[in-house]
């Protein structure tokens, strides 16, 4: 019988760059948000 | 942003429930858990993108701003749900295909719909009348809907070493309940997601417009 093979790394550099992804975008509209809320100079 | 927080909080625990809770396959190791994530990431992608259309089209018909402000959150948020889904699915084709990417249908087709989207944002830069930048995207918006169908009918339509879907074909799920049940929670997770953040970028692009009016 075949042995299973050790891809361990591939999934936990996925799961990473999906977090980095996500998390940041959340991050990125976040930051716009409060940009967008804030008064801007001569309001 | 609420329902981002909370969204990204079930996607923690999709995780968890993925690499803990769920068995691993044989011949592809724990490679195979990416597709817990990919699928869903795609999932996502192919919804916002198909929304884009149907709002698209919704503005060509009714003139009403807020269903182009809503077009071009969805497609922002579309892309970064595509990313996410080509930068993971490399990662699972190189261990179990041998390469990282290959230029076959369902691949290239859906490389095709990300770069369409680019072009759709580069589109919206480009033009500074608000009218003529809504009907002119709301073409392209359109246009990226006929090929979301396709991208995911390619599977059956060429010859692909691409798997096949698991829930959008006719016949059952073609996985044990214990991987199905982490991959129906996976999408119920990138669908939240996404209603959270095309909300925060919704309310951005209302924001811009009241400031530029």
């Amino acid at each position: 019988m075949n042995e299973t093979p050790d891809t361990s790394a591939y999934m936990v550099a996925a799961y990473l760059a999906n977090a980095v992804i996500l998390i940041g975008y959340a991050l990125s509209l976040w930051r716009r948000s409060v940009r967008e809320r804030s008064p801007r100079q001569g309001d | 942003m609420v329902i981002t927080v909370i969204a990204l909080a079930v996607l923690a625990s999709v995780y968890g429930m993925a690499i803990f809770a769920t068995p691993t396959e044989r011949s592809q190791g724990l490679a195979q858990k990416i597709l817990y994530i990919h699928p869903s990431a795609a999932w996502a992608s192919l919804m916002s993108f198909g929304i884009v259309g149907i709002t698209s089209l919704g503005y060509l018909l009714l003139k009403d701003r807020r269903l182009d402000t809503f077009s071009e959150a969805s497609a922002e948020v579309g892309l970064a749900f595509g990313v996410a889904m080509l930068t993971t699915g490399p990662m699972w084709g190189r261990p179990v295909w041998g390469a990282w990417w290959q230029w076959e249908p369902r691949l290239t087709l859906t490389l095709l719909l990300v770069l369409l989207f680019v072009g759709y944002r580069a589109l919206r830069t480009a033009i500074d009348d608000p009218e003529e930048r809504a009907r002119f995207s709301a073409v392209v918006g359109i246009m990226a809907l006929v090929l979301v169908p396709f991208v995911h009918l390619s599977v059956y339509m060429f010859r692909t070493i691409h798997p096949q879907p698991v829930f959008l074909k006719p016949s059952a799920p073609s996985m044990p309940w214990e991987m199905t049940r982490t991959l129906l929670f996976s999408m119920a997770a990138y669908t939240l997601l996404y209603v959270g953040f095309v909300t925060m970028r919704y309310g951005i692009g209302k924001r811009r417009e009241a400031q530029s009016a």
